[in-house]
This record gives C-alpha cells, sequence and structure tokens, in this order.
C-alpha cells in the first residue's frame, strides 16, 4: 500500500481554475501513478504566504475539485483513494495566524519554510504533519540533528520531492539551458544528502510531485537512488510506505478526533476512509439507528430488558 | 465538767453534721488529718471560725489550642480514612483477581469435560449454570443498570442543551469523562486476540479497562449466528483489555426528543421505542492511559501517530 | 574458486500519455486501457544499441567520471523485446545500485518519453525469466477484463516473449 503525497493541483491560486486540458494532465498523472502501485495519493494545493485565504466561506477554502475527480477515477480503479493537501510556502511566521480556521478542510497541512526562522517555527508551534523544502535551490540553512530530530518526535515528517531531478527537457523548458538544469539536479543531490544526514533516515517521505505522467518513477527505484545517496537500507521502504501512511493519519485524525484521543464515528475498519456523508451537517452525519450495528442490538435489548 | 458522754453526744452530732462537707472535701484533699482541721476552723467552738471552707480549685483539662478551621466531625463513620480507601482499592483487586483464576477454573474444566466426551464419543451437555453459580462468575445481565446509568449521564452531558451540538464541541467533553459502565468494543489492536471483545467497563485503571463480557451468542459481534462457542465464551466474565495501541468503540444513545425536534420525516414515521438513534465514537487506547482522575483536568495534545495502532 | 558474481536487472518501458496525444483523452477510461497505453510496443529506434548509450549517457551525467568507471562500462544487455518493451541488463553486484538510480532518471530516449521502471534484480538470467512470465501472467489476467483488438496483439506478443526467453544464452562469466 504505497502513497504518494503530493500530486500538484495546476493552480496556485484561489483565482484561477483548471482548465480542461489540465485536469485531463491530472487525472492521467493519477492513473499512471495508481499503475505504478501508488493507491493513496494526496492532491496537493500550494500557495505562498501571501495569498489570502477566504476564510468567511467555508466552501471555498478548498478549491480542489476532489468530488469531480473521485467521481472520475473511483468507480474504474477501485482500489484508489484520493485525499487532499495544502501546503504553505512561509518566510514569515507572523503570518501564519489563521491556520486554525483552516486545518479542517485539507486532509494533510504541509509548511514549506524558506528560512531558519520557518523551519524553528515549523518545528515547535504549529500543528501540521509534513515539512518540505525547495529542493531545487540551495537551502540557505544549515539542517542540524536538533531541530529536525525534535520534529520526528513530535511526529513531523521531512519530504524529499523528486520531481526536480526526474525531470528531463520537459520539465525544465522554462529554466533556461543545460547549466542551469545540472546546477538543480546538483543542488537536489546536496540537499537531500544533508537532509538524510539530519534525520538519521528516519521520518522521510518521499513523494513525486510529478505535475504529468512523464515525471512518475517506480517508488523502489527512487528508493534505490537514494541510497546510493546515504539513506539507511533498513528504514528505506518505510519512507513510502508507513511514514507517508502515518502523516496521512495524523492529518486525518486532526479531522476526525479531538487531539488524537477520541475519533468521531465509529463505522469504518480505517480511519483513513471518508465515511462521513457531506450532505448532512457535521454531528448529524455520524448519526444511524441502533439496529445498524451488533453492539447496537446489544444495547437494545439491554433496554428493553429494562423497560 | 462536761460529762463523757455529753461530749460524746456533742462529738456524734458533730460527725453526724459533717458528713457531707467530709465527702466533698475528700475529692480534694487525701488526708484526713488536714480535712479534721478544716472542718475544725469551720465548725469549731472556739478557736478561729472561719466562715467558709476553702475547697481546692481542680484544674480541669488543658484544651489544645484549635485552630480556627478545624472542624468538629459529630459522625465517624463519614471520613473516608486513608487505610479504608487503600483496604477498598486492596479488595476490589483481590476480587477480580479471583474472579479471573474462577474463570481459568471454570475453562479447565469445560476442556476437561470436551476431551472426555471426545474420548468416549458421546456428547453430554456441560451443566454450565450450576458451574457458573458455583464459581460466582460475574453475569453480564448484573451490570445493565450500570449501563443504563451510563446511557444518561451521557445524554446529559452531551445533549443537555436540547439540539445535537456540532463534533467540536462534542470530543473535548468526551474526552474528560468517565467511561465505567459503557458498552465498548475492540475494534483493531495490535493483538489480534482481543479484536471482537465487547464488554461493560466495571473498572477504569489507568492502563487498561475490565470489561464484563456477555456469554455465547452475545460474546463476539460474528457470534450471533453460531450454534457452538468456546469454552471461555461460554464462561463469561472479566476480561482485562489493555488500552495500549487498541481502538475501542462505543455509541451513545440520543435521548427521544432531542431526534424527535430535529423534524427529519423519517422519524415522525417510526418514532416508536423500536429502534433508537445514536452516534458512534471512537477511543484512542494509547492516548487515554490516564486515571479518570487525572483526565479530567488534562490538557490533551497532538503526538507522534506511531503507538496509536 | 572465487566467481565473480553479476546482477541481472529486469526492467520495463512505459509510455505515459504526453499532453498533445489523442490517447491521453482514453487513458484513464479504464484500468486495461491505461495499462495497455502504459505496456504498448516500443518504436524501432529503440534497441540494444541506442539503450546502453542512454544508460552510459545517464550514468555519466549523474554520477560522472567516477560512476562511468565503475558502473558504465560493465553494463551490457542481455535481452531486450520492442513488443513487450522489456528487458535484461546485466552489471556488476557491487554497482548495481548505481545503474538502477541511473535508469529512473532518464527521461527520454531518441526522442520518446518514457519511464523505465526496474522490477527485479537477480543473480541468474533464469530466476528473471521466470519472473517475468509470472508477472506478464499476472497482467494478461488484469487486461483481459477488457476485449479489444489491442489485447489480442499484447497476448500474440507475450507468447512470443517466452519463446524468445529460451534462445538466450546463458552467460559464462568467468571475465
Amino acid at each position: 500500500m504505497l502513497c504518494d503525497l503530493n500530486v500538484p493541483w495546476p493552480c496556485s491560486t484561489y483565482n484561477t481554475q483548471p482548465t480542461q486540458q489540465q485536469l485531463e494532465v491530472l487525472k492521467n498523472t493519477i492513473v499512471t501513478l495508481y499503475s505504478l502501485g501508488y493507491t493513496h495519493q494526496a492532491i496537493n494545493f500550494s500557495i505562498n504566504e501571501n495569498v489570502r485565504i477566504p476564510v468567511g466561506t467555508p466552501d471555498l477554502i478548498n478549491p480542489i475539485n476532489i468530488a469531480y475527480l473521485k467521481s472520475e477515477l473511483v468507480p474504474r480503479f477501485p482500489k484508489l483513494k484520493l485525499f487532499t493537501r495544502l501546503t504553505i510556502i512561509v518566510s514569515d511566521p507572523s503570518k501564519l495566524q489563521g491556520l486554525a480556521k483552516i486545518q479542517n478542510h485539507f486532509d494533510v497541512l504541509a509548511v514549506q519554510p524558506v528560512n531558519e526562522k520557518a523551519l524553528q517555527l515549523c518545528t515547535t508551534n504549529l500543528d501540521i504533519d509534513l515539512v518540505s523544502f525547495n529542493l531545487g535551490s540551495k537551502l540557505p540553512f544549515f539542517l542540524k540533528h536538533k531541530t529536525i530530530g525534535s520534529a520526528i518526535d513530535k511526529g513531523i515528517k521531512f519530504e524529499v520531492c523528486y520531481s526536480t531531478v526526474v525531470s528531463g527537457s520537459i520539465g525544465y523548458a522554462n529554466v533556461g539551458d543545460s547549466t542551469n538544469v545540472q546546477l538543480i539536479k546538483k543542488n537536489f543531490f546536496n540537499n537531500v544528502l544533508q537532509l538524510i544526514r539530519a534525520s538519521r533516515s528516519k521520518g522521510i517521505v518521499v513523494s513525486s510531485g510529478a505535475v504529468q505522467p512523464l515525471q512518475a518513477r517506480n517508488g523502489e527505484d527512487i528508493l534505490t537512488l537514494l541510497k546510493t545517496l546515504g539513506l539507511d537500507n533498513s528504514r528505506a521502504k518505510s519512507c513510502i510506505t508507513l511514514n507517508a501512511e502515518r502523516a496521512l493519519i495524523s492529518g486525518r485524525l486532526r479531522i476526525k478526533s479531538y487531539k488524537q484521543t477520541v475519533i468521531a464515528g465509529n463505522d469504518s475498519d480505517e480511519v483513513l476512509v471518508e465515511k462521513k456523508d457531506p450532505s448532512k451537517p457535521d454531528t448529524l452525519a455520524y448519526k444511524k439507528r441502533l439496529g445498524d450495528s451488533s453492539s447496537g442490538r446489544l444495547l437494545k435489548k439491554q433496554k428493553r430488558s429494562k423497560d | 465538767m462536761s460529762s463523757p458522754l455529753s461530749f460524746h453526744n456533742q462529738h456524734n452530732s458533730m460527725e453526724k453534721r459533717n458528713i457531707l462537707e467530709k465527702h466533698l472535701l475528700s475529692r480534694c484533699y487525701d488526708s484526713e488529718s488536714i480535712i479534721e482541721q478544716l472542718l475544725d476552723t469551720r465548725y469549731s467552738h472556739g478557736g478561729d471560725q472561719k466562715p467558709v471552707i476553702v475547697f481546692k480549685k481542680t484544674f480541669p483539662e488543658k484544651e489544645k489550642q484549635k485552630s480556627i478551621l478545624h472542624r468538629e466531625i459529630s459522625d465517624k463513620s463519614q471520613t473516608i480514612t486513608k487505610s479504608r480507601k487503600h483496604n477498598a482499592r486492596l479488595q476490589l483487586r483481590n476480587y477480580i483477581k479471583q474472579t479471573t483464576s474462577n474463570q481459568k477454573k471454570l475453562v479447565h474444566k469445560i476442556q476437561k469435560h470436551n476431551r472426555e466426551c471426545i474420548a468416549k464419543s458421546q456428547q453430554i451437555p456441560f451443566p454450565i449454570e450450576a458451574m457458573l453459580k458455583r464459581y460466582r462468575i460475574p453475569r453480564y445481565e448484573d451490570f445493565n443498570n450500570l449501563s443504563h446509568l451510563w446511557q444518561s449521564y451521557m445524554g446529559d452531558l452531551l445533549f443537555s442543551n436540547g439540539t445535537i451540538p456540532t463534533m467540536s464541541v462534542l470530543l473535548p467533553k468526551l474526552s474528560s469523562a468517565d467511561y465505567t459502565g459503557c458498552l465498548l468494543t475492540v475494534t483493531q489492536s495490535r493483538n489480534t486476540n482481543m479484536v471482537g471483545t465487547r464488554g461493560i467497563v466495571v473498572v477504569d485503571a489507568q492502563f487498561s479497562f475490565i470489561l464484563c463480557v456477555p456469554r455465547s451468542e452475545l460474546s463476539k459481534e460474528w457470534n450471533e449466528s453460531k450454534e457452538s462457542f468456546t469454552p471461555s465464551e461460554m464462561v463469561g466474565g472479566f476480561r482485562m483489555v489493555p488500552k495500549k495501541g487498541t481502538l475501542f468503540s462505543f455509541d451513545v444513545i440520543v435521548p427521544k426528543k432531542i431526534s424527535i425536534e430535529e423534524g427529519n420525516e423519517n422519524n415522525a414515521a417510526d418514532s416508536d421505542d423500536h429502534d433508537d438513534e445514536c452516534v458512534g465514537f471512537t477511543l484512542i487506547g494509547s492516548r487515554f492511559e490516564f486515571r479518570a482522575v487525572d483526565r479530567a483536568g488534562k490538557k490533551f495534545k497532538s503526538h507522534t501517530v506511531d503507538d496509536i495502532l | 574458486m572465487v566467481r565473480l558474481k553479476q546482477r541481472y536487472i529486469l526492467f520495463d518501458i512505459l509510455y505515459p500519455p504526453s499532453v498533445e496525444s489523442s490517447e491521453s483523452a482514453e487513458f484513464s477510461v479504464s484500468e486495461s486501457s491505461a495499462l495497455l497505453t502504459l505496456h504498448q510496443t516500443s518504436p524501432a529506434s529503440i534497441n540494444h544499441r541506442t539503450l546502453v548509450h542512454a544508460i552510459r549517457k545517464s550514468i555519466q551525467e549523474h554520477y560522472g567520471d567516477f560512476g562511468a568507471g565503475s558502473a558504465g562500462l560493465s553494463v551490457s544487455i542481455k535481452y531486450f523485446s520492442n513488443k513487450t518493451s522489456t528487458g535484461i541488463i546485466r552489471c556488476g553486484r557491487s554497482t548495481f545500485h548505481t545503474v538502477i538510480g541511473a535508469l529512473s532518471l532518464i527521461d527520454s530516449i531518441e526522442g520518446n518519453q518514457l519511464i523505465i521502471r526496474c522490477i527485479h534484480v537477480s543473480g541468474t538470467i533464469k530466476k528473471c525469466e521466470e519472473y517475468s512470465i509470472r508477472r506478464s501472467r499476472d497482467l494478461m489476467r488484469l487486461i483481459s477484463k477488457d476485449t479489444t483488438r489491442k489485447k489480442e496483439e499484447y497476448v500474440n506478443s507475450l507468447d512470443l516473449q517466452a519463446d524468445e526467453f529460451e534462445t538466450v544464452e546463458p552467460d559464462l562469466d568467468m571475465d
């Protein structure tokens, strides 16, 4: 059960809607990833911190049309599960006040820090699931064992996005000449090396960031590539399976439960299944008849014996 | 020249008169001679006839300086002493230990009986009811009242306003509630043997729940239509389920008047006693490893998800 | 007698639908159509020679002269079938990580956009073949839910593959 937590949504602001062609490319990407084995995928909406989030209208906070995608794809590809994710590119920590209001609308929350202060803020105060970096350009700060280790103990995972290396000529079309391309690859290797060293191979999640189906790669191959960079053999497999799954679960628990203590609803076998009926408001969606479940019937019998 | 008789008479009358005083003075003074002397000074014809008898001052018990917060406890049985608490805990522990060992003995008995049946190749039914009485295994039905109490407590706690509130209001209340008397079902666990166990919580301890499980058909969710059961299912009794790495689920019945007020069309049609509505929740055991006392005021924070299942 | 041990990498070439082509609309229609498009036959321009050339170029680009010397020179193609886009590469035991990494970083050969995916690594060719046959059987079962002309072509090509494997010579690695 492999997870890919970064399939980018074509738009990067709230104003634009994706064109039909872009939606089709997105669908093809999802299907290619599914054929490669990734059953759980999260569609990533990446925004700058300056973008104003329409907190007033709760329906518009999540622009990803997940219902459309699910209705198109899930009937034909039964094991596919789609989730939504938000990534905020942060350079100034004080702009992150509104995080609490939007956190219930996305399944996974991620932050991309640009400077050291933002990184420290992410790993101490915020209630997020993933931290990702822009691996194409040289990281302006040095990754330390302490900060990353404390973040991993808290439950925050670090993301390695391999689209920058794998892009080929199409991905770099708007970047420029080949020397620039080489620089991007060099930076990627350097940054990933630093990350693997500072995290001691724990708490790393590998994701694709594939804008088009060509950029999808087999998970094992990417892990082999990272092994040449020093990723620990025993912890490698968990980068695409366990760690990603855990990031998903912690994101889902944020929505469905109170601080990971009590979860709403007890029908589904796993936390990841979206059982809630979106048409009904909140608690009513979890209401059911006593006779539906075996324990309910037990309760009913008790009640009858009392009366 | 008074005659010895008259003196004697005088003496007698004096003695008769002073019995009460002597009695009183004997309280103050130990020796007789002092008493005589005092009485002489009081009652004699000659000498100094003092008009008073001085009784020695008795010193009462010196009262301890009590603090202003001190309360006079009238009834000794009201105080719960430390030793009584300790005894209560010990008694509970011993009771549970004894019940579980009785259950084990009964299970062994049933297994032995089954083995003998196979050896003789005949089907003698095991006298389960008599055995249960003899070993005093607690019955699930005895805890029904407790379960009702808990349901009404939950109904008051969650639905006190008359309408069904949102999840963000309900869930925090649930995290600090007490679960003694709740019908819990183990839905997922690291220990696969536990999955499916369900029962009423008898003790909400720090690291585990002690459930009283029903017998035979009701013991597991998938047993409702089965014919034959394992020995431990036949016995029922207490089960200790550790909280770590386990998910428990339970239902809270929505009180009748609230569900009717919602105005659903379905409700109006079949609002009879046959089917109640309920809301289901799941407890994450690894996050509940605190005593109910500690949980009441605890501020919960998000942690790593690694140990939840 | 200490033998020089090799590794045989079984790989697959996938053709994802590009943005402009006409297939992209039909790609996500069903599982079988997606699989058939991905596993389509390779054009004739991709053969043993061009593949080795592409791999060596990728190793040189990403692992430099050091990688090219240690891994690149001992890479050779043992088997490649255009019809099924599957192949077997031989490389040294200590350097197969490098080769697989370089394989995944290839994005195009002779102008064709493709994804190379490593399916199985083994010490002998025979085991690679057996794995490949089992896998193609599973794929066939998945695809056979949908009956089209394309599917029959694919099925025929898989039979051919099973025959072709028998003609691959066992490798005498006394190099």
